[in-house]
């Protein structure tokens, strides 16, 4: 448990006390995170549950973050890993009456490693978000821990799994108590959204073409018509699809005009039937803050193939 | 907006010509495919011994791309996946070749981990990388199991479990394959997707 991890930190500064700057790091270390938030240690990512709120009004939605802080040279996966690798997952344990929406990742980096795999994900840092509400008639006196059990995979020459369990305690209010706010503001702005809701693009069209010449495979193009020059590089970011290979991904930017093409590949012995594609484009915007809109391509059902 | 329109059709048109040429020229887009031929390879194991792939026409090769600083492939190990398969389709015309195309692999390493694990099967080494791309394997663990005709008719993860943590509803694919291509019948399941880590190749 978290809560004990933190009480064995506390009990930990009388004896350290001699050692008397790493001592007050402790304590203050531990004071903190047994008052907000229980810090999980693990190799090379440290995991905190943070909330963009310091007391819960009833009915109020608000944002649950778990941040995590990678050592440098070291990254953590997307919900689609990409090539390799393991998507980085969370679970949240609410109090009674509370419920969670999706987990939302922000825009994730592309990594391309030796060999041309190809990976999707994040380096430093980066919180994992989801809307928390509240029910409607929760008393003045609540109070209740939030937990989220986070596992992730986390690489650099080698790959360690971990996880950990962070969680956070949180009151009650009737007015506005809002915390965090820069942090959560950051992160929410590197969600994806649809491009309609994104002054920078005025349009994105995506369509078949013939590329490849296996014939089980198919080809698309998606079109972002931006309002101003094309950013440079935009990343293509696929959802993973279970019956599709998704083949290597080309990125064109011209002027005001960013061609997306890639192939799928249905797997051998799967005739898939339709369905979409969920991917997002990936870019730095003029203030090099990473940013993303939601694409989605139609997939016609695939015709049967040899295999 | 006309212009607009015209000029995103070319550059449509251009990059379909790119995307076909950046296709042909890409690993993932060539080499092995299920139902065609295996590529063939010479690599040497941990004794330093040449094994070819062709040396095993006849019989039916499965290829475990592996490093074993992988905690994925070091998982199945302490579960004694790959090795209890090799062992039980051993005397069933089944032969079990790993292949490390870590760019830090040696034949030491090699002999060091088949003695600790005591493997019987050949741990060849690939850190050049040529015999990974060949297949392009992704990852570690990562199978690949070969017809008695050189034709390839597995590829993908050992089984629908990547994270260790099913009991009832676990499928091994590897052992799924065996067991119908022993039994003369196609291979249900001839492709999935590998889970692991990334294969740690040199360029």
């Amino acid at each position: 448990m978290a809560s004990e991890h933190s009480n064995e930190r506390l009990r930990g500064c009388t004896y350290n006390i001699s050692m008397f700057t790493r001592a007050l790091y402790f304590c203050v270390a531990a004071l903190v995170s047994s008052l907000t938030a229980a810090q999980a240690p693990a190799a090379h990512v440290r995991a905190e549950l943070l909330a963009d709120v310091s007391a819960v009004q009833p009915g109020k939605p608000f944002w649950l973050g778990v941040r995590l802080s990678i050592d440098p040279g070291w990254h953590v996966y997307w919900k689609n890993p990409g090539d390799a690798g393991l998507p980085t997952r969370v679970t949240f344990t609410l109090p009674d009456g509370f419920t969670a929406g999706l987990l939302q990742f922000p825009t994730p980096r592309r990594f391309v490693q030796p060999g041309n795999i190809v990976a999707f994900g994040y380096e430093d840092s980066v919180m994992l978000l989801t809307k928390i509400t509240p029910p409607p008639n929760l008393p003045a006196d609540f109070q209740g821990r939030f937990q989220a059990a986070v596992s992730w995979l986390v690489c650099s020459d080698v790959c360690i799994p971990g996880k950990a369990t962070a969680s956070l305690a949180l009151g009650s209010s009737t007015s506005p108590a809002p915390a965090n706010r820069e942090l959560f503001d950051d992160w929410i702005s590197q969600l994806p959204v649809n491009w309609a809701n994104n002054p920078e693009v005025a349009a994105v069209h995506s369509r078949t073409t013939p590329g490849n010449a296996n014939p089980s495979s198919r080809s698309f193009a998606v079109e972002i018509a931006w309002t101003h020059p094309a950013p440079d590089p935009v990343d293509f970011l696929p959802e993973a699809l279970d019956d599709y290979n998704i083949l290597e991904t080309d990125v064109k930017s011209s002027q005001d005009t960013t061609v997306i093409g890639f192939t799928l590949q249905p797997l051998a012995g799967k005739t898939p039937g339709p369905g979409m594609l969920q991917a997002v484009a990936g870019y730095l915007d003029k203030d090099g803050k990473r940013r993303g809109i939601n694409i989605s391509v139609a997939l016609p059902a695939q015709a049967a193939n040899n295999h | 907006m006309r212009r607009n329109a015209a000029l995103a059709s070319l550059i449509a048109l251009v990059s379909v010509a790119l995307i076909a040429r950046a296709f042909a020229e890409d690993p993932k887009n060539s080499g092995a495919s299920i139902g065609a031929k295996a590529p063939d390879f010479t690599l040497q194991d941990q004794n330093g011994k040449n094994v070819s792939l062709h040396e095993f026409l006849g019989k039916i090769v499965v290829l475990e791309w592996t490093n074993p600083q992988c905690p994925f492939v070091q998982r199945h190990y302490q579960a004694k996946t790959m090795q209890t398969l090799a062992s039980q389709y051993q005397s069933k015309n089944v032969v079990w070749l790993a292949i490390n195309s870590s760019n830090f692999d040696t034949n030491e390493a090699n002999l060091q981990w088949a003695a600790q694990q005591n493997i019987s099967y050949p741990e060849l080494n690939d850190s050049s990388g040529a015999t990974g791309k060949a297949y392009h394997a992704t990852n570690t663990p990562e199978m690949y199991v070969i017809g008695t005709g050189g034709t390839l008719l597995y590829q993908g993860a050992i089984d629908n479990d990547p994270r260790g943590e099913k009991s009832n509803d676990k499928v091994n694919y590897v052992r799924q394959a065996l067991d119908e291509i022993l039994s003369g019948k196609p291979v249900s399941t001839p492709q999935t997707k590998p889970y692991g880590c990334s294969v740690k190749y040199k360029d």
